[in-house]
């Protein structure tokens, strides 16, 4: 399956044409993520934003004395993406799981690139990334519960 | 816009233990189906929609029970 097909079933990039996903797909780059292998480490500074094509992730926060496992991320999940939009601090941890993880990964200079050349897709991706976020936070208000 | 419709789904683990996951899938999960995630394998007890669909995706939320480890 091509990178523009695959990028067809991630959320963050419904809505776009075949031609933008082309664009998109130009400007992602692989990396494969061995079992328990740290792709995100808190508290650093980071400019990727990932995509986890195939395999799982696992999002936990680090304690003074513990870690909090908080979500597990799987095909089509977006991971880094505030990197993306605040430049702060990464907020929490990501590592592979035992399945390891082959992921996509766009640099914010490159995005945004992309995104002055063609605002429709600036403006797509930024509100399915709000969805997105909004989806997260869902699911953990219910895992609360 | 593809013809396919793709299903991002917040499971949620009875019990509160497991942090639970968030997973796109291919066919909308039903009551009573299997779901393995984390090495192990969970049964789907409730499926809701969590918010409305857009484009080619909807999005829903499953409650599951853990069953076994997988293998």
């Amino acid at each position: 399956m091509s990178v523009p097909s695959l990028l067809t079933r991630v959320q963050l990039f419904t809505n776009l044409s075949e031609a933008e996903l082309e664009q998109l797909a130009a400007i992602c780059t692989e990396e494969q993520a061995r079992p328990g292998e740290t792709i995100i480490e808190q508290n650093t500074t980071g400019t990727e934003m990932y995509i986890v094509a195939e395999g799982s992730v696992e999002v936990f926060i680090q304690g003074l004395n513990d870690a909090r496992r908080l979500v597990l991320l799987g095909k089509g999940q977006v991971i880094g993406e505030m990197a993306l939009i605040d430049q702060g601090y990464r907020s929490a941890s990501v590592r592979a799981t035992s399945d390891g993880a082959h992921l996509y990964v766009i640099q914010r200079d490159n995005f945004n690139r992309l995104c002055a050349e063609n605002n429709h897709i600036g403006y797509i991706v930024m509100r399915n990334l709000a969805t997105d976020i909004a989806f997260k936070l869902r699911h953990r208000n219910l895992a609360e519960l | 816009m593809s013809d396919e419709v793709f299903y991002k789904v917040s499971y949620v683990v009875q019990g509160g233990k497991h942090p639970g996951a968030i997973i796109n899938v291919e066919t909308r999960p039903e009551v009573g189906d299997e779901i393995s995630f984390d090495g192990r394998v969970f049964e789907i007890l409730e499926v809701m929609e969590l918010m409305p669909p857009i484009g080619d995706f909807g999005f829903l939320h499953a409650t599951c029970r853990y069953l076994r480890d997988v293998n």
